[in-house]
């Protein structure tokens, strides 16, 4: 079955357009629900935006396997089999979800394409402007615009670990790998964190940063970036150096220009006893 | 000059020179003035000619300070303008982001009287919206259609429940890294490269602190006025208040006195 790609960035504008736009800053207090903690938010727009960005792919894909965070939230199993599945779609409808409680406009929809276990296609989509990175395996990566224009992204070129640009959230990572993470940062450049996997893969595949990483992978978050980012001449591997298994969820994830440039993030940022 | 004048003379810029460039696939644009990530854009110099022209325009006394301005006479940075009012004026607060195409800048203007900060805006040209405050009379979010939010910084809470943002590229290297280590005493550490949009985040009570090294006053004085009528705990690293003139010396935004002392103490460690 084919798949076009900019059908699918179409179903993620639409979605945005019914159930994300309207709602950005325009949350009131009943909106929000807590689900574990103050920074773990979702609101009515992720809800409505999965809702709806899953029943445009049923339509479409019936036999396909089709499932996204806030299904995996009210019940895991809806990914067990993900790897094996002969076509799966994975929705991260709001991510970016605390930037968008906060009233920042770090938040994008984010669509992942697999087959039998690799990713095929990947959208990464600005909910506000419309713009959107698309990805697909073997024929690149590309920037479209809502008026179709369109540029080829590429990764930053290599630069020594003191020059680069760094998104990686070491908030996230578990103690003790988070206190020598978060020290490990002052030799890069500028250390970011942005607190939206969606803009963090949209930095590095656009070469405007350098590096982004994560300790547990949920597929959501990763599958079509890692796919667009490698689409841009990126690399990509678990913390010990094992190539990336899409839908892998424990061990690791760092991503950086190439390989060389890998290692030297893998050692001076994580150390040498992380893994 | 009248608050929501100023704010329109912001909005009008965004539209007319900032928007239409962002994101724009042609890069031409973007030169280097320092090194590769303090970019200038051509937006944001042309916003920050039209803001000033704008302001003066309404207001021919009124003396406008920007980024801009001050490269080509650094002498506007420590001049003494007596009881003429000076407005501060970042056009595009958060560059780096603008030229990478991340949605999250600002445009922002503090006024500035007798040498104290009377009034702030910050404006996103994305959602159209502004943060505003005057003197006594508290920081308010400002939506397209006129509503009027009241902002409230957040409550005092342990430091291992504190979420915050800081800018720590500007921190000498060997501090820098302490500061960074530290930052995993605190529940939830960001960085937005948009000390604007990080005013605002926290003027609306969603993260706990902020901090920033480099004070220049067009990215500083209409957010730290913003805290204290929002009612945070504004100091410089010295505990002492920030003035306009400031431009070193460290800022730290808390919830309390209290809260501002147990971040200084133990995460701050400059």
């Amino acid at each position: 079955m084919t798949i076009d790609v900019m059908d699918l960035a179409e179903v993620l504008r639409a979605a945005s357009r019914q159930e994300i736009a309207p709602r950005f800053r325009n949350l009131g207090d009943g909106d929000i629900e807590s689900k574990s903690s103050t920074y773990d938010l979702v609101t009515q727009a992720d809800l409505g935006a999965e809702r709806v960005i899953t029943a445009a792919l049923r339509a479409r894909f019936p036999d396909a396997m089709i499932f996204g965070e806030e299904a995996y939230a009210a019940d895991p199993a809806v990914m067990a089999g993900l790897t094996e599945a002969e076509l799966a779609f994975v929705i991260d409808p709001v991510d970016g979800t605390f930037n968008f409680a906060a009233g920042n406009g770090l938040f994008g929809s984010i669509l992942a394409v697999m087959r039998r276990g690799e990713t095929v296609a990947g959208v990464i989509a600005d909910p506000m402007l419309g713009d959107v990175l698309v990805g697909e395996r073997g024929a690149g990566a590309r920037l479209v615009r809502p008026d179709g224009s369109a540029r080829a992204l590429r990764v930053a070129a290599p630069v020594a670990l003191e020059e680069m640009v760094s998104v990686l959230a070491a908030s996230n990572l578990p103690t003790p790998l988070r206190q020598d993470v978060s020290a490990n940062l002052a030799r890069v450049r500028v250390a970011m964190a942005y607190g939206c996997s969606a803009y963090d893969y949209w930095m590095i595949a656009s070469g405007r940063a350098h590096f982004n990483g994560a300790h547990r992978m949920m597929p959501w978050d990763h599958l079509a970036g890692v796919l667009i980012h490698a689409e841009a001449g990126g690399y990509s591997a678990h913390f010990d150096g094992s190539p990336y298994r899409p839908g892998q969820i424990e061990g690791g994830l760092l991503s950086a220009p190439d390989r060389e440039s890998w290692v030297d993030i893998r050692h001076g940022i994580l150390g040498p006893l992380a893994g | 000059m009248n608050i929501d004048r100023l704010a329109g003379i912001l909005r009008q810029a965004a539209r007319e020179e900032i928007l239409p460039r962002f994101r724009r696939l042609d890069e031409g644009m973007i030169h280097t003035k320092a090194h590769a990530f303090d970019l200038v854009t051509e937006a944001d110099e042309a916003a920050e000619r039209a803001i000033t022209a704008a302001i003066n325009a309404h207001s021919p006394n009124t003396v406008v300070i920007g980024e801009e301005a001050v490269a080509a006479n650094p002498a506007l940075l420590q001049a003494n303008f007596e009881d003429r009012i000076v407005i501060y004026v970042d056009p595009i607060d958060g560059t780096a982001n603008f030229a990478a195409g991340l949605p999250l800048f600002a445009v922002m203007a503090a006024v500035v009287q007798n040498g104290e900060p009377v009034a702030g805006v910050i404006y996103d040209p994305m959602g159209d919206d502004f943060f505003m405050t005057e003197r006594d009379c508290g920081t308010w979010q400002v939506f397209p259609d006129g509503r009027r939010v009241r902002q409230k910084f957040s409550a005092p809470r342990p430091l291992s429940e504190m979420g915050g943002l800081a800018s720590t590229s500007y921190l000498p290297g060997d501090i820098r890294g302490a500061v960074l280590g530290n930052m995993a005493k605190v529940k939830m550490f960001a960085s937005y490269r948009c000390a604007g949009h990080e005013y605002r985040m926290a003027a609306g009570g969603h993260v706990h602190f902020l901090m920033y090294n480099k004070l220049m006053p067009w990215d500083h004085v209409a957010g730290a006025l913003m805290m204290r009528e929002a009612g945070a705990h504004v100091a410089k690293f010295d505990g002492s208040p920030y003035r306009p003139t400031d431009l070193a010396g460290g800022l730290i935004v808390a919830a309390d006195e209290a809260s501002w002392q147990d971040l200084r103490r133990e995460v701050f460690t400059v």
